[in-house]
């Protein structure tokens, strides 16, 4: 019997059995690894606090079963999706029914989309930006593993409504799923966050404290669904590139011997940083210079010339909160810029466009408001034309090709010679020959800094962050008095807070239900019965057998 | 559900050993020690072909990936010539048996499939069917275990047949071709698969049924030889 091999056992361990077992057991379990199955890469939304509101998808870990969107019982599940299904609604419903997570498929190549598509994506990222969500949604792109994977499961989700019982059981039984589980710490406040400024000046022939200061402006991050995918071509690589481009330029020329020699402004280059998140690097530098001791930079401004998605399109617009007075430099400069305009590039069209400051809205429309709100003539040359509210421009889609260099290229010669024309008081050509804007280092910059996200959560760690320190090297080499400044937390009153977690790893285990485990079982059990039988029954096919082979062998 | 799955495979590979030990009359006579010590001479001869493999095929490790486009027949050839080092583990177990042919066959071929199947299979069980991960591989693991006690059983009847002298005469090849077909048999049902492209499932069956009808001609032999004998 059973308890006698036991005895046997143990007497030949010479040491009770269950001892052994006890010590084994949760060791083998301790040791044993798990196998692995199909990882793949996957980004978080954004997930931020911006001026005590909290946006973006709140939490980090899942480890749920797989389903597909149509699903009748997503409860505790994780819903993967193809981006053009999702629609709010839907959206709305699974959250009210408990869904644990959302997988969210995107193109893998974001740049060839139809326009379909394009809309599809832009709506999926203003909707869920616009709230605060809080399962985990993650982003992934398409890959021919993920498209099986979500095949099946479309599949088997379709068996969810079988009309009738044995169906249901049946398609239980027969179904794969899948568990998908990202594993890791929960996101959590980073509290070492800041955001930097980085300033520079071109001073001007003079005493450099009584000459009048021209800002431009520009911020470098980046803004999109999730922070990992967000790379900024256009809004707004383009524009510090047209900065650094400008500087370049006008420290060439005020070095070079021949021209009126320096001009009597002084030029104050700004990449500001929280440019998607409400300008909060420029009003930074705003409260320092204004409000603060040191005062220099904004003391004799005649204006503030932000750049702003300058890679596209055939218009260049000018937007201002009060349009300018008749005679008043920033009026004189809209007007060079229009009649250089037409004389250099006749097929394009500069407009002037007007719109007050909406101080009820709780985000900014451009970058200049920040600074006309604290009295200071300021503009935005930007090729769009209305300003989108909210995370303007900021989307997964603005990636490299979102930018034609050759575009960018003709904007920044013509701000360049609008802008020397005004600092030299004579009228151009200044930027031919070996003057001439450079596309090549336009292309070089633009491939740089989309070359990884620049959003805000991504570069807001106190160690050297690359992207700033290669700024501030570049204008350390043309600009004096270059310095970076930073925006730090607030500890009580926090004005943005970002967190971890923005990238993860999802693993995906082919799984089986339960029920088919039962099902297992019970087919085991059938099976042995039959072994069962067919041993006890051995002795007859035996006879059968040795019978036949006794007789020939007899006979033989 | 996990752990659950681990027991199922791990029913389906040893219950039929705990039937065939306790209903072919094996318990009656209390030889699960001698079970144990079969078990012992397949570790032995185990290390004693692993010794040889390693001395005079170092030639590659591409054996080792279960890749099925990967397949040298000579190199399998050669690799289940060492096998036959099994046959002289298994005739020196029985030599050491005391007892009737049908208890010595029994005895010999259990101990040496239940051997083969803690040191070979126990061990992927654990680590694989009780991932999260499901695959349908470790319950066909779990029944080739099955179908080795038939070819272990089946195997062990031809060693103790071709060690009978009243064995008949005109038997002598039948056994002797049986013996090399049992051997041969992981390289023929390997060749079969990559001829007709047979995995998993069908693969699977193809060696059942193999086995199974190998074994119904063995016991064929066997029957009238020891019907003789006895």
């Amino acid at each position: 019997m059973w308890l006698d091999q036991v005895n046997e056992i143990s007497e030949i361990f010479r040491f009770p059995l269950p001892y052994y077992i006890a010590v084994l057991v949760p060791i083998l379990f301790i040791l044993s690894p798990a196998e692995a199955a199909t990882e793949f890469p996957v980004y978080r939304l954004q997930h931020f606090d911006l001026q005590g509101v909290k946006y973006g998808s709140r939490s980090s870990t899942l480890n749920f079963e797989a389903r597909s969107v149509d699903t009748r019982l997503p409860a505790r599940k994780c819903v993967i999706l193809m981006i053009n299904e999702f629609n709010p609604s839907r959206f709305r419903e699974l959250i009210n029914e408990g869904v644990g997570a959302l997988l969210i498929i995107i193109p893998s190549d974001l740049e060839s989309l139809s326009n379909d598509m394009r809309e599809n994506i832009l709506d999926t990222e203003k909707f869920l930006l616009s709230q605060e969500i809080a399962i985990p949604v993650y982003f992934t792109h398409h890959s021919q593993q993920l498209e099986e994977m979500y095949t099946s499961i479309k599949e088997s989700t379709s068996k969810d409504s079988a009309s009738s019982a044995a169906q249901a059981l049946f398609g239980a039984i027969s179904a794969n799923g899948y568990q998908l589980a990202v594993n890791g710490n929960a996101a959590k406040l980073l509290t070492d966050v800041q955001i930097s400024n980085i300033q520079g000046k071109l001073s001007g022939f003079g005493l450099e404290d009584q000459l009048p200061t021209l800002a431009v402006v520009a911020h470098y991050d980046s803004f999109g669904a999730a922070p990992d995918l967000s790379f900024g071509g256009d809004s707004n690589a383009s524009g510090v590139a047209a900065l650094l481009e400008l500087v370049r330029l006008f420290s060439r020329l005020s070095s070079q011997p021949g021209q009126n020699g320096l001009p009597r402004f002084n030029l104050a280059f700004i990449l500001t940083g929280g440019g998607k998140l409400n300008y909060l690097g420029s009003k930074k530098i705003l409260e320092d210079q204004i409000d603060g001791v040191d005062g220099g930079l904004f003391q004799d401004t005649i204006f503030a010339l932000c750049l702003d998605s300058l890679g596209n399109g055939e218009e260049l617009n000018v937007h201002v909160s009060k349009p300018p007075k008749d005679g008043s430099s920033s009026g004189i400069f809209i007007e060079t810029l229009k009649n250089n305009a037409a004389a250099v590039f006749p097929d394009m069209s500069v407009n002037m466009l007007h719109k007050k400051i909406n101080l009820a809205d709780d985000f900014l429309a451009w970058e200049h408001e920040r600074y006309s709100i604290r009295r200071l003539t300021a503009m935005t040359v930007s090729h769009f034309k209305a300003a989108k509210s909210d995370f303007q421009h900021g989307t997964i889609l603005d990636t490299k090709s979102s930018v034609n260099v050759s575009i960018l290229a003709r904007n920044v010669r013509l701000l360049a010679e609008t802008l020397a024309s005004q600092l030299y008081n004579i009228s151009g050509p200044f930027f031919v020959g070996d003057m001439a804007v450079s596309e090549e280092m336009l292309d070089v910059w633009i491939t740089l800094l989309t070359s990884q996200s620049r959003s805000s959560s991504s570069l807001g760690g106190k160690s050297g962050n690359t992207v700033i320190n290669m700024l501030q090297q570049t204008m350390q080499r043309y600009l004096s008095e270059v310095k970076v400044s930073h925006l730090t937390v607030d500890k009580r009153d926090p004005e943005f807070g970002f967190y971890d977690q923005t990238k993860g790893v999802m693993t995906a285990y082919s799984v089986k239900p339960a029920i088919f485990d039962l099902f297992l079982t019970a087919t085991i059990v059938a099976y042995l019965a039959v072994v069962y039988f067919g041993v006890q029954t051995f002795h007859q096919l035996y006879a059968v057998l040795s019978v036949n082979r006794f007789s020939k062998s007899k006979s033989s | 559900m996990t752990l659950y799955h681990f027991g199922n495979c791990l029913a389906l590979s040893y219950i039929p050993f705990w039937i065939v030990y306790k209903y072919c009359g094996l318990s009656e006579y209390g030889a699960f020690w001698k079970c144990v010590q079969a078990g012992g001479v397949y570790a032995l001869t185990q290390l004693g072909k692993m010794l040889l493999l390693a001395t005079f095929f170092p030639t590659s490790g591409d054996y080792l990936q279960d890749d099925p486009d990967n397949f040298s027949p000579l190199q399998e050839l050669l690799k289940c010539t060492v096998d036959l080092i099994d046959l002289i583990g298994l005739s020196v177990v029985m030599s050491r048996i005391a007892g009737k042919g049908h208890t010595k066959v029994l005895i010999a071929g259990l101990g040496w499939a239940g051997a083969e199947l803690v040191l070979s299979r126990l061990l992927e069980l654990w680590v694989g069917a009780r991932g999260t991960e499901f695959d349908w591989k470790y319950i066909q693991k779990s029944f080739e275990a099955n179908i080795s006690i038939v070819h272990f059983l089946s195997v062990t009847a031809l060693v103790w047949l071709h060690s009978r002298h009243d064995l008949p005469k005109q038997l002598v090849p039948a056994v002797v071709i049986l013996i090399g077909f049992h051997s041969y048999k992981s390289v023929i049902c390997d060749m079969i698969s990559h001829v007709l492209h047979m995995y998993s499932w069908s693969l699977l069956a193809f060696k059942a049924v193999f086995s199974v009808t190998m074994a119904l001609i063995v016991l064929h032999i066997y029957g009238g030889v020891a019907s003789l004998a006895a």
